[in-house]
């Protein structure tokens, strides 16, 4: 084998080829990722028939969070296609237990706005996480993805609000996904 | 010489790992995995949550989650449990994914 390795050695041309090896390497791998990744929004979202409409989930795993009190936010949706409203159930972890009160997304000077119900608390090593339920308007969710400004999210608990955001990067791409697939909804939406 | 050994090297540390990070599918692909499966149905119908929960592995090395039907039941509040799905992904056994949907009420 090794002999075999030195007689191409000496074949410069070979030599070169091989030397191109990781940068074909490279693009196919890219080639692959693109194609594979490429707006591929399928990985994005399940959705099932029921009796009162399509049920849809979906989950970008978008990650908000404030640096400086290192509190995280993480949401998924889910959306009935009989009802108007999205129920948006996140994923809030702070060093202390919170009594969460509303969430707000503020973009743009729009604010919107919902109460959040209590689903469970549970600790995760030095971090408390906090699970709760929300609802907001079909319309208005899909007014915040369609902006390209990004959103910040307020976390309301008694009298303290705290700020999350997001890169600006990971926004834009996650919001497009986001609002293609909200698109799909509602193309596929009924009417009677 | 030293190229050459350092490019084989990188070759063989990448085939070494490679399909080490498996994951439950019904069907996988050494390369690449995205399928989709079902895992049990019950005669409940007539769903209004949604919930998930996900195991990842990197290299088949380290795995970590709770890719139980409590766990994703537990994240959407879910009391009556309809029907569950799976979700695995795989990415050249470098990284893999097993994810479960729970759908109920």
């Amino acid at each position: 084998m090794l002999h075999i390795l030195f007689m191409y050695m000496v074949n410069n041309q070979t030599k070169r080829e091989l030397r191109s090896l990781p940068f074909c390497f490279f693009i196919f791998l890219m080639c692959f990722s693109s194609s594979v990744c490429g707006q591929n929004i399928n990985k994005y979202y399940t959705s099932s028939i029921q009796e009162s409409g399509t049920l849809y989930f979906i989950e970008l795993k978008q990650e908000f969070e404030n640096k400086i009190k290192r509190s995280k936010f993480s949401y998924d949706l889910t959306y009935l296609t009989s009802k108007d409203s999205i129920s948006l159930n996140f994923t809030y972890s702070d060093k202390i237990i919170r009594g969460i009160d509303s969430i707000s997304f503020v973009q743009n000077n729009n604010r919107i706005s919902s109460k959040a119900e209590k689903i469970f608390i549970e600790t995760d090593k030095k971090l408390w996480n906090h699970r709760y339920s929300t609802k907001f308007l079909f319309k208005d969710m899909q007014t915040v993805f369609q902006q390209s400004l990004k959103p910040i999210i307020l976390v309301h608990y008694g009298n303290e609000t705290m700020q999350l955001d997001v890169k600006n990067n990971k926004w834009r791409k996650q919001s497009e996904i986001m609002l293609k697939i909200l698109t799909l909804i509602e193309a596929n939406i009924k009417t009677p | 010489m030293k190229t050459i050994t350092k490019i084989f090297c990188v070759f063989a540390v990448a085939l070494m790992f490679t399909s080490c990070a498996t994951v439950k599918s019904p069907l996988s692909g050494v390369w690449y995995t995205d399928v989709k499966a079902p895992v049990i149905a019950t005669s409940h119908s007539n769903s209004t949550k949604v919930g998930s929960a996900e195991a990842t592995s990197i290299l088949g090395v380290i795995a970590t989650g709770d890719a139980s039907i409590e766990a994703a039941a537990k994240s959407a509040g879910i009391t009556k449990i309809h029907h569950v799905d799976e979700h695995s992904t795989s990415i050249l056994g470098f990284y893999a994914t097993y994810t479960v949907y729970v759908y109920g009420e």
